[in-house]
């Protein structure tokens, strides 16, 4: 296997209470050296996901994700001949994550790190106990699903998933985690705000969508703060919800405390 | 066909203190009708700023401006010639009749001049204050297709006025949408933001007394005080790289830390 889609970020408004939350809901954990000035990261065993203070210029919500490489060079390689306009940078070495970062055809950000290569940190760098909650997938809204696919097909190696007939969108898998490339539709948002191009959900894998729900509302009794954003109110809370619900990866849906998008399916750990 | 750049929208996990953000610092009104269970709308006298709740799936950002043309039909069938959708919008909103968006994927209202729609500050718009909304800055990754596509479909014009180093200035003549190249290169050295809106520019009538009132105002009134600029060296990339694709003379953000360029 080349790669690994083994990395989620999202820039938060309130990250330390948004990490809580996802420690609390799916039993995520913390690394044991930690940085408590940076970001929180929390992870599943296999994935790591960054809870960013939002800094300035920067958008609070689902950011981007990342894939560790057998190689990275290679990757990049890769990545200028697929198209020799999509460029990488190098990252800053204070990244417990990404040595590079790169873009997809739409502009899409996603991070490389390379197993062995020494700058890894935080859950990065230690063997964390796999948990009975677990990252599924990661899913995007796109301009040009199909070249987009294509894009990680090549570069990544992930496996295209079989899909409906009439379905537009793609999923690709890396064995683990399956990434949903969403075909962005200007007429998906007829009935409430558009929403511009970029990540939209993730998903998780559950052993009990009951129990989840049971847990939602016991975490909401202890600790108000934990409390998911409403979601399917109104006219255009029902579009949006209506919207979401097409992805097919997932059967409960909810959101984080500052309302990003998470889907759940029920699946064995 | 006159087209006006006069809405633009913020979406917010605290959007009342970030009305009052831009109330205090910049002087822009509130509507004398506005409804308290929606958006906060606040005005400048010609670009009205909706400071939307940030709803469940939605990201807290910079969100998207609105554009008001003189002859809709018209604006609409060159829009389409791009190959983009046009869509109609809920009746509930005070400026967008209809949503679209550029090549891009850059969203953007439509409305026109006089239509039964538009209410809180669009519909009460004609005072005039010394501080103004006057430019916007959008990264892209088709820079001079995008700015074409708004000279073309929207009637904007190639500003003579100042712009970044390699963008493309499109303005109604008082306001500029300042379109430029989103490139990953020059994140090298910060945190990455995807192609869309970057900043918010505001015209003051003295630089020197606005950073005085952000010093008053910040020790006044902390939960109103700009976000951190600058700190750190990756802050520093930042800043730099925004004081180096903007015109101000004056950067700042507001409390949830939407970039916002001043110039005199």
């Amino acid at each position: 296997m080349f790669a690994k889609l083994n990395h989620i970020a999202i820039a938060s408004d309130q990250y330390a209470i948004n990490a809580r939350f996802y420690e609390a809901l799916f039993g995520l954990k913390s690394a044991k050296n930690y940085r408590p000035a940076r970001a929180a990261v929390v992870s599943d065993g296999q994935v790591g996901m960054n809870i960013i203070p939002r800094r300035e210029g920067r958008t609070s919500g689902l950011d981007h994700f990342g894939f560790q490489v057998a190689d990275c060079d290679e990757a990049i390689a890769r990545i200028t001949k697929f198209d020799p306009a999509l460029t990488t940078i190098k990252r800053p070495p204070v990244r417990p994550y990404a040595a590079y970062s790169g873009h997809d055809p739409d502009a899409n950000i996603f991070d490389i790190s390379q197993a062995g290569l020494g700058s890894r940190k935080d859950v990065y760098a230690e063997e964390i106990e796999a948990t009975e909650r677990r990252f599924s997938h990661f899913a995007l809204r796109t301009l040009n699903a199909e070249r987009c696919a294509a894009f990680y097909s090549e570069v990544f190696e992930l496996s295209t998933l079989n899909k409906g007939y009439d379905d537009a969108n793609y999923y690709l898998t890396d064995g683990n985690m399956t990434l949903a490339l969403l075909q962005w539709r200007m007429e998906d948002y007829s009935d409430m705000d558009p929403q511009r191009l970029g990540p939209d959900h993730i998903g998780f894998a559950v052993e009990s969508i009951e129990q989840v729900k049971r847990d939602i509302d016991d975490l909401t009794g202890q600790n108000p703060h934990m409390r998911p954003r409403a979601l399917g109110y109104g006219t255009e809370g029902e579009a949006r919800l209506a919207l979401f619900k097409k992805c097919p990866l997932g059967s409960y849906h909810l959101t984080d405390i500052e309302g990003v998008y998470i889907d759940l399916t029920e699946a064995p750990a | 066909m006159a087209s006006k750049i006069n809405h633009v929208a913020i979406m917010s996990g605290n959007y009342a203190l970030e009305s009052k953000f831009y109330e205090s610092y910049f002087g822009m009104k509130n509507s004398a009708q506005s409804r308290p269970t929606r958006a906060v709308a606040i005005g400048d006298g010609y670009v009205g700023m909706n400071i939307n709740p940030r709803r469940a799936g939605r990201p807290a950002r910079f969100d998207h401006f609105g554009i008001q043309v003189d002859d809709l039909e018209a604006a609409m069938g060159r829009v389409k010639e791009y190959g983009v959708k046009v869509l109609k919008r809920p009746d509930t909103r005070p400026f967008a009749a209809y949503s679209t968006h550029d090549p891009d994927g850059n969203v953007f209202d439509l409305t026109e001049a006089g239509a039964d729609n538009i209410a809180d500050v669009y519909a009460h718009n004609d005072w005039e204050q010394d501080r103004t909304i006057s430019h916007l800055g959008l990264r892209t990754m088709n820079a001079e297709k995008v700015a074409e596509f708004y000279t073309d479909a929207l009637d904007l014009k190639l500003t003579n006025g100042p712009v970044p180093e390699g963008a493309f200035g499109v303005t109604d003549g008082r306001m500029t949408l300042m379109i430029m190249q989103w490139d990953l290169d020059d994140y090298a050295d910060s945190g990455i933001t995807g192609p869309g809106i970057d900043y918010l520019g505001f015209k003051v009538e003295s630089i020197e007394a606005f950073a005085k009132d952000v010093e008053e105002i910040s020790a006044n009134n902390p939960l109103i005080a700009p976000s951190p600029v600058g700190s750190g060296p990756e802050g520093a990339a930042r800043l730099e790289m925004f004081r180096r694709t903007s015109i101000g003379s004056y950067h700042l953000a507001d409390p949830d830390g939407i970039l916002i360029d001043v110039t005199e």
